[in-house]
């Protein structure tokens, strides 16, 4: 029985090498960890479906990434739409500790950021400050993402001063 | 090398290390440039900060398990782009058949066979949409 719910092996190692990186662009992009991993599991599921009609023309992994993309916006959309008077799309409060106040602050200043550049600060040091990595999972251009990366910086430290 | 050179190398910094003769050159502007060095000490703390508290919370770990459980057994069946085409002209040829067997006989049916034949093929497209388009289990 089991064997039968097992999924094609081709979908098994496209989950084994890029579940976690999926998750962390739909973090990056929702801000919480439970809408991720809807986000994650939708996208896993987009994926299955369209495997068949799969040509190889882009690498399995633009197409993953592009799927949590647009889920990700899609997701946000809604939710959005359905909290229009509210404008709290708060990230997830850190766990008291002894660095939460620093850590909160982090998140503050992150969170004034364009949403772009807030996109990118965060996958950026998610993904171990890989910009190409970052650049394929977002589809953008590697100069893009060093542009929002260098103007993200530069006005988190002048708010820093 | 000017200010701005000097921010810039060291934004790029952060990204990809910087050769032995940049890091030279970005030393000697900061040794007699206080703005600069100020530059880079805020940067070289931004980025501290952004390493530590910016990290992702954990996939869970029921993740897989919730995942199998949405998938069908089997990927869809892809329907190939001229399916609808190759129903209609199956309904055609038939259509041409029944006219050639049954009208030189029987002139009254032109009209029923003409909706009969047009059902038959409508049907056969549903039939090929509904069951090799759809997930099978």
């Amino acid at each position: 029985m089991l064997s039968e719910r097992r999924p094609a092996p081709a979908f098994e190692l496209l989950l084994d090498r890029y579940q976690k990186k999926a998750f962390r662009l739909a973090y990056s992009i929702m801000g919480d960890s439970a809408s991720a991993e809807d986000v994650t599991q939708d996208a896993f599921v987009k994926m299955w479906q369209i495997l068949p009609e799969y040509d190889g023309r882009a690498s399995p992994s633009t197409l993953l990434y592009t799927i949590v993309r647009n889920t990700a916006l899609s997701a946000l959309r809604t939710a959005t739409h359905r909290r229009s008077a509210s404008l709290d799309c708060s990230y997830e409060v850190p766990a008291a500790s002894v660095d939460t106040a620093a850590q909160l602050e982090t998140e503050q200043l992150v969170r004034r950021l364009p949403g772009a550049e807030q996109q990118i600060v965060r996958l950026f040091y998610l993904q171990d400050r890989k910009v190409d990595e970052v650049a394929q999972m977002l589809g953008m251009p590697i100069g893009t993402v060093k542009s929002h990366l260098h103007r993200a910086r530069r006005r988190l430290a002048e708010w820093m001063k | 090398m000017n200010c701005q050179e000097t921010e810039q190398l060291i934004l790029d910094a952060f990204e990809t290390p910087l050769s032995a003769a940049e890091r030279e050159l970005v030393d000697a502007h900061c040794s007699h440039c206080l703005a600069c060095a100020q530059f880079a000490e805020t940067q070289s703390k931004l980025d501290r900060h952004l390493r530590r508290f910016i990290c992702a919370p954990s996939l869970n770990t029921d993740f897989r398990n919730l995942l199998m459980a949405r998938i069908p057994q089997r990927p869809r069946r892809a329907l190939h782009a001229w399916s609808p085409d190759l129903a209609y002209g199956i309904g055609a040829f038939v259509a041409l058949i029944v006219s050639a067997l049954v009208l030189p006989f029987r002139p009254e049916m032109v009209v029923t066979s003409g909706i009969a034949i047009c059902v038959a093929a409508y049907l056969l497209q549903s039939f090929i949409f509904v069951f090799v388009n759809e997930p099978s289990d």
